[in-house]
């Protein structure tokens, strides 16, 4: 395992959101990428200050296009990583504090369930409501990505909830709400922020993936679609499509594991 | 009979997941899926027009007793006729495995022995190596299939690079036309799968090589070698077995969608992406059939073998 230095933490992690904050409001406040769908030079134009990327076969914007597609990936992943965050804690909480063994085994059997269908088998079984809204594709990688952190959360939160504080708050009639917010929420923070993480880079992963394959939005732009069109200059022997756009993701993808990598390191040490 | 009841138990567990998955994908397929009655309609058709068109291709309509039958149709080993490829789907998928297994199976074996290695060579305490065994991992792990598929490409099929394989398609005739096609396939596949498992069986094994029977074993004489091949990796087996036989049908029969779009190999990937395409719902359920019971197969094996190797494990 990679283990980085905790002192990084503050420093990295400031630095990380920042940039992405910043590119992110840039993009939709219209300071930046506006014309990532407007043909603007010729094809194939060669990097300039205009257009520091250069143009694709379209002659649109490289540069733009790639700061758009970013912004829309993050926007996506952030928000399926939300949904499926607050699904899985939820649902962690009431099976943890409860102790209800039938939901406890209900969840972990549907879980299961969901787990052993290969993701984009599942995202094809509902392939017309896809084609039709293509903002469904969201709900089925929520449907399925809160297992992951349900699975990790529940054990944590079993754990926690057997220790001699929470079990002395019990005993002298603390409510389970002052419970989860006094003592639960507390030590939940790390491994919630690891798991998000990880269904982060999934989403971005899948959404990708998906997008190169042909099952995207059409009316937006993401990292796929740009490598895929990437993957059509090839023939033309232009390789600006392809660099922005891989190097674009791999960064993201890049920060985010060593991201992962600090949430670990502090959460061993705590541990 | 005390070790009959908790695999008892996990058999029959296994088995009701089964069926909830087939459940689960017949109603997704019947009710938001894809069917073969869209490639006649456009964007914004209305019911009727939906329900005149399948009754035009003599379709049952949307119902949980259709459900139902397809499920009866997949368990009693009959998923029916693919009016997309005009073919029986026992036929389409007898064609698909093998050109799946052919590719995924090696790439499966040697990505495994590659995260072996790594995770072997990054026990021998050498600072510069594992350093650059870690950049390497965290590096490929980042980038994504899409873009280590391409680099791979324009590397090896092109002119601008070695041009040494066919950029893609698949007609094997010979061992060599295999070597041909699919060394590049299963390059990439071996190495993302090399780099995705080194950090999990490092982590393993690093746990075990600073627990107190190295230690011992260590202080009685015995190599670095033999205690990392010999003792540690025993110990690992639960993990490692684990997670092998987590990914083995992902990997070996899901095939990997991407890699058999991208290169037109014939597998089941392929074959799951055009059903879906073209909406031949009967291809895509008996394909998450498949995958599904040999994933549930695999993991009861797999329960049972660890029980075997480590008999403190509690199965149930």
């Amino acid at each position: 395992m990679n283990s980085k230095s905790p002192n990084l933490f503050p420093t990295t992690l400031i630095i990380m959101i920042a940039f992405y904050l910043i590119l992110t409001l840039s993009v939709r406040f219209n300071f930046m990428a506006q014309d990532w769908n407007q043909i603007t030079a010729n094809q194939y134009a060669s990097c300039s200050l205009t257009y520091p990327l250069g143009t694709n076969f379209n002659g649109q914007n490289i540069l733009s296009r790639v700061l758009q597609s970013l912004t829309n990936s993050l926007d996506h992943a952030l928000a399926v990583t939300f949904f499926c965050c607050l699904i899985a804690s939820l649902l962690a909480f009431l099976v943890g504090l409860r102790k209800k063994k039938r939901l406890y085994q209900l969840t972990i059997f549907l879980s299961n369930t969901l787990d052993t269908i290969p993701i984009y088998l599942l995202i094809f079984c509902y392939y017309q409501a896809i084609r039709l809204d293509p903002h469904k594709l969201y709900y089925i990688i929520i449907a399925v990505f809160w297992t992951h952190p349900f699975k990790s959360l529940v054990n944590q939160v079993l754990t926690v909830a057997s220790h001699n504080d929470i079990l002395a708050a019990k005993h002298i009639g603390c409510s389970n709400f002052r419970i989860l917010y006094k003592y639960i929420l507390p030590k939940m923070y790390l491994p919630l922020l690891a798991e998000a993480n990880l269904v982060f880079i999934s989403t971005l992963k899948l959404e990708t993936s998906l997008s190169f394959i042909g099952i995207y939005n059409d009316k937006t732009i993401n990292l796929g679609k740009m490598l895929a069109e990437a993957v059509g200059d090839l023939l033309y022997e232009k390789y600006n499509n392809l660099i922005a756009s891989s190097f674009a993701l791999t960064l993201l993808i890049y920060s985010l594991t060593l991201l992962k990598n600090i949430f670990e390191t502090i959460r061993k040490k705590k541990a | 009979m005390k070790h009959f009841y908790p695999i008892l138990n996990n058999l029959s567990l296994n088995f009701l997941t089964f069926m909830s998955i087939l459940f689960l994908s017949s109603l997704l397929i019947n009710f938001e899926g894809p069917s073969y009655a869209h490639n006649f309609l456009s964007k914004n058709t209305s019911q009727a027009e939906i329900e005149l068109i399948q009754s035009n291709l003599g379709h049952q309509p949307q119902s949980f007793i259709q459900c139902f039958k397809r499920v009866k149709d997949l368990l009693t080993l009959n998923p029916g006729y693919s009016e997309f490829h005009k073919s029986p789907v026992t036929h389409l998928l007898e064609k698909a495995i093998p050109a799946t297994i052919s590719v995924t199976l090696p790439s499966f074996i040697i990505g495994i022995f590659l995260a072996l290695l790594i995770a072997i060579l990054t026990c021998y305490d050498y600072r510069l190596p594992n350093k650059l065994v870690d950049l390497i991992t965290s590096l490929v792990n980042s980038l994504s299939c899409i873009t280590l598929i391409v680099l791979a490409q324009i590397f090896f099929c092109t002119k601008t690079g070695l041009g040494f394989f066919p950029v893609q398609g698949w007609n094997i005739y010979n061992f060599l036309s295999y070597l041909q096609y699919a060394s590049v396939p299963i390059f990439i596949l071996s190495t993302n799968l090399g780099c995705y498992y080194a950090p999990l069986f490092q982590a393993a094994l690093i746990k075990e090589k600073d627990s107190l029977h190295t230690m011992t074993l260590r202080a009685m004489g015995c190599s670095r070698t033999r205690i990392i091949i010999v003792y540690n990796l025993k110990k690992c087996l639960v993990p490692i077995l684990s997670h092998i036989t987590r990914s083995f049908p992902y990997y070996v029969l899901g095939g990997n969608l991407i890699i058999e779009n991208y290169f037109n190999i014939p597998g089941l990937g392929l074959l799951a992406y055009q059903s879906c395409i073209a909406g031949d719902d009967k291809t895509l359920l008996a394909i998450i059939g498949i995958i599904s019971f040999c994933y549930l197969s695999l993991q009861s094996i797999t329960t049972i073998a660890i029980k075997i190797i480590d008999p403190r494990i509690q199965t149930n």
